[in-house]
């Protein structure tokens, strides 16, 4: 038994090693926001539960929202809300204008929902009476749901005729105040100036029914309010994952253990959307669907064969991105329920007859469709507690090392019926569907004869000294090929300036720092690109290209060795810039920049580059922060 | 220390004056690689480009409006960039300064008006208006003429080798370049030919005469029974002349004459006879004999030519004189005859769009490398004009290239677009360099419709540039002025002529009335609001307006707060009255906010003496703590201490910054402190200074208290320098 635990003990060192290397990312998920439901995360019982909560997204179709070109923002904002969603949250939509211009029902495909978001023809008034109605039909009647209504608009109530607005209005009030009895909540994106100020009809939807009005432009972009109303008014926990560190260019998102569906989310930040069309995604699945937004991204997975999805960003700055995973776990219950006696001390002193007590040592392990791979070995679950059903009397537990052990007492028990009712604490992004309750029976035998058997001590320390030194090894592989990865060649002009000497250092001992301003002096087709800033201060220090740093720019030059050009952190504030490309030249002040040579650049210093094209030429500010600056938001 | 500075008026306008001058970009030329400019270089831009009054900018730049004629469509065009595709010869340049008569109009205007004090409403407009009619431009032309044949005259009867005909002729030398910047182009000649015909086919016409009888000429004489007589003179042939004549008109005609042949070589003998009979007395030239018909054809074909190559040439120069009476206002806001600080200003000569092209601001940023980033500050650059912003809040800078520029401009496309204004406020941020900003100055942007309409339009506009790391030194100015109110820009030329059987005169019909609209002139309130806040930085200036034993004659008026106690009736603009003022609701409005640099026109008296002029009501700029934005002066102060003490602590040394803040009494904080009593002391009654050193980040926080707010400024403490080699 015990040497069965240290080989065990030895392999969870190991993987812990590697995973320690590589990055866990998953184990670095974010903490979820303040979420309403603090009693944990529940389960749903049989194989399909119905919807959690039902979300009806109510859009304007009229045709002022197209004047401002904003059509596109507002339905990518919602379809990336929709794939943020848990898997048991269901969405729905209904846009309208003068009538009811399109209308989905919660639970309907996203395929057909997003057919419907495409063909929006804007133009018409804004008939929101009528919309509201509509939003409110398409819930369904299953008790115990959450539901809310998204309401993204940019004007009043507006119809053709002076009663045609009064109905519209009555007919909204009607409809809101339905909502109010039902406990659905509305709330309100003011898109647009046209519905500044807090006088407004459309705005007594939110108020009937303790719901919020949020203003674009106030209250951030109508992403940034769709997010906040999703993670602060519904409560929704997402989780948010780590950017893992790019390995040979590619990014690894660790899927989690036994998921039958999996949904990886890639957004983008920052002030014009790049194409993310560009990354590439690698993995194994039985059936996948790729959805790629003006500014997100979606993999989602069915029955995920690889343990974890491949993204290659190509071109895109990958610190402009944010991750999120929702998973689906359909498992099962796995028990064994061993019986046990122990004997106790005999009431009438060592001469009486023995006594014994009779146990039951119950594993529990949540089993993913595949009945092998155990769930509760994700990290997230080790320490947790979980509320158990066991012959209907409730039991919390803490999952340990993927299970759950505890023992009860055997007397008058023939076997159990267990079911896992909640977990104390919560894995955002993870529903589970268990199928439950399980029945274990348990193998009783007599009480034994007493037998006393000496117990032989097992030697376990050539196995401790040969563990250790696999740690130490291995750890000193990894700090050899950290060192290797991070050490570059650096020049530096000696102070006479006969002879210059290159010296190694390891730009992983420094940070980043300041930032830098681009300007593109010329391009080759002439167009003009705005200046922009680069902020290298609170970046990793690993390396970076030109032409990474181009592209959360949002500046795609092609390429013209942008990609060869090279950035890393250097001592004294400094970065260094090293030149790798054929034809490119690259000055720091007026001294040209030697190939394959890195070279510091200090503050306020410039870097000159023309690129590969011969006519493409920008120039590179170095400039310091301050330390009021260092504090802002990144 | 603190005279290291003297000067915290350097003004940069960016705006085009004349496109054939040279401009900031080119001067710079190309930066590759390079961080700063030679100090040559800085002279050769100051020789093109700095101007120090507003005759200087006439002088250095020569704005000019290129004129060349049509003959497909048989009409004038009209273009501020010299045209490649027209050859030199075909092109007319008219300079415009003082002497132009569009120009001289509007600043006539703003004179009048000032001397007036009456506001727009009031003020009539129509009497200058008409200056640009054919007839004041031919009175004007008589007063030069009756100079010219009195000189001539006295030049006629001097002897040859009289030393004071030499003198008499060099006078005549400048007389006759006054005049022949007449007659060397028709356009000019135009309104000469119209009051020409007019007075000759309506000789004794007046609005007393009745009858329609033609004119014929007499001599008063006496009859053989003694009673006085008018006979009719007896007619000579067309060309010559009436016998009372005497030599000297005969000599200057001549010599007119040969002057116009030599300047026009393809010229005419009708517009010789034209300029002739323009600069000579009338009685010299008066002919005796008319082509009636013809000449009544040829006024009202030169009438219409010329109303419509004026409306041509108003619609092209408008944009143009509204620069150039922004750039007039600037410096009219310091006196004259005050002998200090007086503001300086840098024009860029080139686009606002231009310039903040991307390859274009490296070459701005190496310019202030150069001017405000060393510690020489005889051409520290502190204020910027950027007037004319779009008020369309995304506006974006024209994607098109600057090849396709050129034909078919509207007036909007002179317009600065809020996305280039952002692209200068990020270098300006860098540099320290305040910006004043207005938007499009048209009828919709002037005091009448601040008034009506309040100042929530301009925070509108203003919002995509708060809360951003340079709203500090965005400046928003309102409202703009107006010189000419849109409803008041009629200007009536003159009637359409008739030929009633053999009796010409002036038609009374409303449809032969000609007249043209000048569509409103404005200028931009930035121009004022630098001119004024350069004004009060000058010491003289501020002894002028408050006594000399209130100003410090040392110190630059970098804290003087506009705003404060009664200084916006102290020092307020030369800028005269236009409304009555503005409504309680609208004031609460303002100062709710503090929002921007505002003027007012109020009915004000200070010390008993009413103020007919505009004021400062405001002078904030964009940076906001989420209830009120700052007053400019806490940036001023705060650019100006950094550079004294960048100065002072030999680029911020930690030991230095020490000693700076000491309280030995010859540390500078000291000085300044030994100051606050004076209206301009860099630190006042209320003020303060401290510093705070972080070690580990290399940075000093000093934190400025003005009046109990403080305001931070972080410099970084030099000592990387010694761990570079």
């Amino acid at each position: 038994m015990i040497r069965k635990k240290i080989w065990t003990a030895v392999l969870f060192l190991f993987v812990c090693l590697i995973w320690g290397r590589i990055g866990w990312v998953y184990g670095a998920a974010e903490s979820g926001t303040d979420s309403h439901r603090s009693s944990g995360q529940e389960m749903s019982e049989g194989t399909k539960a119905g919807p959690k909560a039902e979300i009806v997204f109510l859009l304007d179709g009229s045709g002022s929202m197209s004047e401002q070109g904003r059509e596109q923002t507002v339905a990518d904002a919602i379809r990336q809300t929709i794939y943020s969603l848990p898997f048991d949250y269901e969405a729905g939509l209904v846009v309208y204008s003068t009538d009811i211009l399109a209308s989905v029902a919660p639970d309907t495909d996203m395929g057909q929902l997003e057919e419907q978001l495409e063909g929006i023809r804007y133009a018409g008034y804004t008939n929101a009476g009528a919309g509201l109605e509509q939003a409110m039909e398409l819930f369904s009647e299953e008790d115990g749901i959450d539901r809310w209504i998204v309401m993204l608009s940019d004007g009043e109530i507006d119809m053709p005729d002076p009663e045609g607005i009064e109905t519209s209005r009555q007919r909204y009030v009607e409809a809101a105040r339905q909502a109010e009895e039902r406990g659905v909540k509305i709330y309100i994106v003011a898109l647009g100036s046209g519905l500044k100020g807090q006088e407004h009809h459309i705005f007594d939807g939110a108020e009937l029914t303790d719901g919020a009005v949020y203003w674009e432009g106030q209250s951030g972009s109508v992403g940034q309010i769709l997010e906040d109303i999703m993670e602060k008014r519904m409560g929704i926990s997402r989780r948010a994952l780590a950017m893992p560190e790019q390995e040979e260019g590619v990014l690894h998102f660790q899927l989690p253990q036994g998921a039958s569906r999996v949904r990886l989310l890639l957004t983008e930040e920052g002030v014009e959307a790049t194409d993310l069309n560009v990354m590439e995604a690698r993995f194994e699945a039985e059936n996948s669907k790729i959805v790629t937004g003006e500014r997100f991204k979606v993999i989602e997975l069915d029955h995920p064969a690889s343990p974890s999805i491949d993204i290659d960003p190509g071109a895109v700055d990958v610190s402009g991105l944010r991750a999120w995973m929702s998973a689906e776990i359909q498992g099962c219950l796995q028990a064994e329920a061993a019986y046990r006696i122990e004997k106790t001390a005999p009431a009438g002193g060592e001469e009486a007859q023995p006594a014994y007590d009779h146990y039951v040592d119950i594993t529990v392990q949540l089993v993913a469709e595949d009945g092998v791979t155990s769930i509760w070995q994700e990290p997230g679950f080790e320490g947790m507690g979980a509320e158990l059903d066991i012959n209907g009397i409730s039991y919390t537990e803490v999952i340990t090392q993927g299970e759950i052990r505890m023992s009860l007492p055997a007397d008058a028990v023939e076997q159990l019926e267990l079911s896992i009712r909640a977990f104390q604490g919560e894995i955002p992004g993870l529903t589970f569907f268990i199928q439950q309750p399980l029945t274990v029976p348990i193998e009783k035998y007599p009480d034994p004869e007493v037998v006393s058997e000496p117990v032989q001590e097992w030697d376990h320390r050539p196995l401790i000294a040969i563990l250790v030194s696999l740690a130490v090894a291995l750890a000193g592989l990894m700090v050899w090929w950290g060192k290797k990865k991070y050490t570059m060649v650096v020049y530096t002009v000696q102070p006479s300036e006969v002879m210059s000497t290159q010296k190694k250092i390891d730009t992983r001992a420094f940070p980043y720092s300041g930032k830098l301003n681009l300007y593109m002096v010329k391009t080759r087709d002439g167009t003009d690109v705005p200046p922009q800033t680069y902020r290298l201060f609170g970046r990793r220090s690993g390396q970076l290209t030109l032409e990474q740093i181009l592209a959360a720019c949002q500046i795609r030059l092609g390429k013209i060795g942008a990609e060869d050009i090279a950035l890393c952190p250097g001592p004294d504030h400094s970065f260094i810039l090293t030149d790798r490309s054929q034809d490119c030249t690259v000055m720091r002040g007026m001294e040209i920049l030697r190939k394959g040579i890195g070279y510091p650049v200090f503050y306020n210093e410039k870097v000159t580059v023309s690129f590969e094209d011969g006519d493409t030429e920008m120039e590179i500010y170095y400039k310091s922060l301050k330390p009021s600056e260092m504090k802002e938001e990144y | 220390m603190g005279n290291v500075i003297r000067q915290t008026n350097r003004t940069m306008l960016m705006e085009v004056i004349n496109p054939e001058k040279m401009d900031l970009v080119t001067l710079v030329g190309d930066v590759r690689g390079m961080e700063s400019l030679s100090d040559d270089k800085i002279k050769e831009i100051n020789d093109h480009l700095l101007v120090r009054s507003f005759d200087e900018v006439l002088e250095k730049f020569a704005p000019t409006v290129y004129c060349y004629y049509n003959a497909n469509d048989q009409k004038v065009a009209y273009q501020l960039e010299k045209p490649e595709q027209i050859p030199e010869e075909m092109l007319t340049q008219i300079p415009l300064d003082r002497q132009n008569e569009f120009m001289r109009m509007l600043m006539s205007m703003v004179d009048t008006k000032r001397a007036e004090g009456a506001i727009n409403v009031d003020f009539q407009f129509e009497k200058l208006t008409d200056m640009i009619s054919p007839k004041k431009v031919m009175d004007a032309i008589k007063q030069n003429r009756k100079e010219l044949q009195y000189t001539y005259g006295e030049y006629a009867k001097l002897d040859d080798g009289d030393p004071k005909k030499l003198d008499l002729a060099d006078k005549l030398n400048v007389m006759f370049e006054e005049a022949s910047a007449n007659y060397n182009n028709v356009m000019a000649m135009l309104p000469l030919a119209i009051e020409d015909i007019k007075t000759r086919l309506l000789l004794g016409d007046s609005k007393d005469k009745k009858d329609h009888t033609a004119l014929a000429l007499g001599i008063l004489s006496m009859g053989e029974g003694g009673e006085l007589k008018v006979l009719e003179a007896p007619k000579v042939e067309s060309t010559a002349l009436t016998v009372v004549d005497d030599n000297a008109n005969t000599g200057l005609i001549e010599a007119l004459k040969e002057d116009y042949n030599a300047i026009n070589q393809e010229g005419n003998d009708y517009v010789a006879s034209l300029v002739a009979r323009t600069f000579c007395p009338l009685a010299s030239t008066m002919e005796s004999t008319i082509d009636k018909a013809q000449e009544v054809a040829n006024y009202n074909a030169y009438l219409e030519f010329y109303r419509e190559s004026k409306d041509a040439f108003i619609k092209t120069v408008k944009p143009l004189i509204e620069k150039l009476l922004g750039i007039w206002c600037f410096f009219e806001q310091y006196p004259k005859k005050t002998k200090g600080m007086r503001p300086s200003m840098l024009i860029t000569n080139v686009s606002n769009e231009l310039l903040a092209r991307a390859g274009n601001i490296s070459r701005l940023l190496t310019y202030f490398n150069t001017t405000n980033a060393k510690n020489d500050f005889g051409n520290t650059v502190w204020y910027a004009v950027v007037p004319n912003v779009s008020l369309d809040q995304y506006s974006k800078m024209k994607l098109t290239r600057e090849r396709f520029k050129g034909n078919a401009k509207t007036e909007k496309t002179d317009v600065n677009s809020v996305e280039s204004l952002t692209r200068l406020l990020d270098v300006f941020k860098d540099y320290g360099v305040q910006c004043f900003f207005s938007y499009e100055a048209d009828d919709s942007t002037t005091f009448n419709a601040l008034a009506t309409e309040g100042i929530e339009k301009y925070e509108d506009r203003c919002a995509p540039l708060m809360g951003k790391p340079f709203s500090e030194y965005a400046i928003p100015c309102l409202p703009n002025f107006t010189i000419i109110p849109k409803d008041k820009s009629g200007v009536v030329l003159d009637s359409r002529m008739v030929l009633n059987e053999d009796t010409v005169e002036l038609s009374k019909e409303k449809e032969d009335i000609l007249k043209l609209w000048i569509d409103g002139v404005y200028v931009g309130a930035a121009y004022v609001a630098a001119g004024i806040v350069a004004a009060c930085q000058c010491p003289e200036y501020l002894k002028e307006k408050f006594g000399k034993t209130k100003v410090d004659p040392e110190l630059p008026g970098v804290r003087y707060d506009i705003e404060a106690d009664d200084h916006g009736l102290i020092t307020y603009t030369t800028m005269a009255k236009e409304i009555t003022g503005f409504t309680n609701s609208i004031k609460n409005d303002i100062n709710r906010k503090n929002f921007g640099f505002v003027f007012s026109s109020e009915n004000a008296v200070y010390k008993g003496k009413e103020i007919t002029n505009i004021m400062v009501y405001k002078a904030r700029d964009l940076m906001s703590d989420g209830y009120m934005f700052e007053p400019i002066y806490k940036t001023q102060v705060t650019n100006y201490i950094e550079r004294v003490m960048r100065h002072g602590t030999g680029d911020f040394k930690e030991d230095s910054i020490v000693q700076f803040f000491s309280n030995n009494p010859s540390s500078q904080k000291s000085q300044w402190l030994s100051k606050r009593e004076a209206l301009n002391a860099i630190l006042g009654k209320g003020d303060d200074i401290e510093y705070l050193i972080d070690e580990d980040n290399g940075y000093c926080t000093l934190n400025i208290t003005f009046n109990g707010n403080v305001k931070n400024l972080e410099v970084e403490i030099n000592r990387l320098s010694a761990n570079r080699a």
